[in-house]
């Protein structure tokens, strides 16, 4: 008789799943699955409404990172106009999205997966958070909370607010910033450039305590899907979409997001709300893909500022593993805040980001539109079809979590295999499983549009159905 | 960007502005940074968020509003907090105490802190607050002024 272990809800990440081990009958892992039990709806409700709302809409998808979705909706929107954004928009909204990658890397490094990190997964874990890494590394958990900060405050300075702005719009954003603003800015930056480093540099250090984890958690060939600017640079807002293989060889270049449809497909599994996108030439789930900060720096050739590109170098040097390993969204999330961060600085020094030309005004004149940026988790594509009032018709969302689905259900399997034997999981074994799930910084919200609260709890049960032991955490 | 709001009193005012009378905490600190009060800083956010643990470190004292609901928080109530650990230690939300802890455990300060509790009736999904609710707002106003004044007395006859 077969056996199932349960882990619900996965805690320290954004949103709500469970993950649930398969063993066979000699109590050894067969498979496991990590299901999204969260439903939203918003490729439904959004119909009917005009798409000038549905950058303010979508970006309600999500507390962490409306942005993502006010930047992919706006993209949407600039496509059904037919217009070209004047360069200071462009930048604006640029810099806006590079607010949004810095903030959101940082709370996934500093607050949710550093405990682990500096405490150990087999810490205990009443001190496996926020407060543990303070008490033995204050100084790291200040960073960690002023970098996010930095990012937050970057994003509120442009749009008014801190979570869902509402300031990006079809045709361009509602303003600049002013001379202050950007001096503001500028005095921060050095510190966050200090943050980032030192956050580099600790994860280095504390790879040889991980070689195992490195080598278990999510280590295996896939495709790799994202943005890239034209000369091959990491890209983040505009550019064409390349995908690569586990080598970095490119599999298919200078994809037009708008065609996603001739590359991407969808499918469904029944054990989840989460769709599993797939490279459509090589079938499903041969397809599958990864996206988000360790897909960018394999597609990209250079980061394009000097300090992220000299971690580059030094990341591509730990080798083949650096390349496959889910672990390795860790130090890929951090050289991108670097990389970020840099960016950040270089933007609020050009005057276009002053300027008072930041709109392009249009009607409809387009019936469709597709808008296509990296989200901090990966690519994200808002797909609109209007009439010819601006009426939406029919959406589509293809979120960055949602493509990792297939890359997360084969991490769990992998660090289930690895780890658990006889049908014993010790608590340590449970937050590696969460740990693999949260080296991909899921945004589950984003991924399934859900409403409300699901409360979870984890269990073992037999191939009868039969529960045979039980695991409770708190609920979130 | 964050002004430097190194020994002021801090006043957090949070909640959803999207259900209904949970805004009242932020309606409470817009109303309270409209008397542009000396040395009080007000500050309305949707959710407590652990970077506001960074400025409640800097302050002389922390005021927090928030929505209640329940039949027994029928009035506006001040309540002095002490640290505690959240259910939710490491995500995006964290609770008041947490705050606290947070700011203690990394800037190893804890100015003294309060929670005043405004009840509510209403939390649909709208962008409405009820009529009881906003008279409660202007009631948690009265209660700040006053927890100010009191602040104030205490600073002075300890000075």
């Amino acid at each position: 008789m077969g056996k199932r272990i349960v882990i619900d809800p996965v805690t320290r990440i954004e949103g709500h799943a469970k993950i649930t081990v398969h063993l066979n009958d000699d109590d050894q892992v067969s498979e496991a699955r990590f299901h999204v039990a969260e439903f939203r709806g918003f490729e439904k409700f959004c119909e009917g409404r005009p798409y000038t709302e549905m950058a303010g809409i979508t970006s309600r998808v999500c507390g962490i990172c409306p942005v993502s979705h006010l930047i992919a909706s706006v993209k949407a929107g600039d496509e059904i106009m037919a217009v070209d954004i004047p360069p200071a928009a462009e930048k604006l909204r640029r810099l806006m999205n590079l607010a949004q990658i810095v903030q959101s890397h940082a709370l996934s490094f500093f607050h949710m997966s550093s405990p682990d990190l500096l405490l150990g997964f087999e810490s205990p874990a009443p001190q496996r958070n926020i407060f543990g890494v303070a008490a033995v590394d204050p100084e790291l958990a200040r960073g960690g909370i002023r970098l996010r900060q930095f990012g937050q405050e970057i994003i509120e300075a442009l749009g008014g607010k801190k979570i869902h702005p509402a300031w990006t719009t079809p045709g361009g954003v509602r303003g600049p910033l002013t001379d202050e603003e950007c001096q503001r800015i500028r005095t921060r930056v050095d510190e966050a450039l200090s943050t980032a480093t030192s956050a580099i540099g600790l994860f280095k250090g504390l790879l040889h305590k991980y070689r195992e984890e490195a080598e278990a958690f999510g280590n295996f060939p896939t495709l790799f899907m994202g943005l890239i600017a034209d000369d091959g640079t990491w890209e983040h807002y505009g550019g064409q979409l390349r995908f690569v293989d586990h080598t970095r060889t490119i599999v298919a270049d200078n994809l037009e997001p708008s065609r996603y449809p001739d590359f991407i497909g969808e499918s469904v599994e029944s054990y989840s709300y989460l769709k599993s996108p797939y490279y459509k030439p090589l079938g499903y789930p041969d397809g599958i893909y990864r996206v988000g900060p360790l897909a960018r720096l394999n597609l990209c050739e250079r980061m394009g500022t000097p300090l992220a590109d000299k971690e580059l170098d030094e990341f591509r040097n730990r080798g083949a593993i650096s390349g496959t390993s889910t672990f390795y969204f860790h130090y890929a999330r951090l050289i991108e805040i670097l990389s970020g961060v840099e960016r950040i600085a270089e933007l609020v020094d050009d005057p276009d980001v002053r300027s008072a030309d930041f709109r392009a005004k249009a009607g409809v004149n387009r019936l469709e539109g597709v808008g296509c940026s990296e989200a901090p988790r990966g690519t994200l594509f808002h797909h609109y079809q209007v009439d010819r009032n601006g009426i939406i018709q029919k959406v589509n969302l293809i979120i960055a979590t949602g493509q990792n689905n297939l890359a997360m259900n084969r991490t769990v399997t992998q660090i289930a295999k690895h780890y658990i034997h006889d049908g014993q999981a010790s608590e340590g074994i449970l937050n590696r499983l969460e740990a693999g799930i949260r080296a991909y910084d899921p945004c589950l919200s984003c991924s399934t549009h859900a409403i409300g609260n699901m409360p979870m709890i984890v269990e073992l049960v037999n191939s009868s159905g039969n529960t045979v032991s039980q695991w409770k955490r708190d609920s979130q | 960007m964050s002004e430097s709001i190194k020994n002021q009193i801090i006043l957090i005012g949070y909640g959803s502005s999207l259900r209904g009378d949970d805004v009242i905490g932020r309606l409470v600190a817009e109303g309270v940074a409209d008397l542009h009060l000396p040395n009080v800083f007000a500050i309305s956010c949707t959710q407590l968020v652990p970077e506001l643990a960074a400025q409640i470190a800097e302050a002389r004292a922390v005021i927090f509003v928030d929505a209640s609901i329940g039949e027994q928080n029928r009035r506006v109530a001040v309540h002095q907090l002490t640290c505690g650990p959240d259910i939710r230690p490491a995500s995006h939300i964290v609770a008041a105490q947490s705050l606290l802890e947070l700011a203690a455990a990394c800037y190893q300060r804890s100015p003294p802190v309060w929670l005043i509790t405004v009840p509510a009736n209403d939390f649909e999904t709208t962008e409405q607050v009820s009529p009881a609710a906003r008279q409660n707002v202007i009631a948690a106003v009265g209660a700040v002024e006053r927890l100010l004044d009191d602040l104030r007395q205490t600073e002075v006859a300890h000075a």
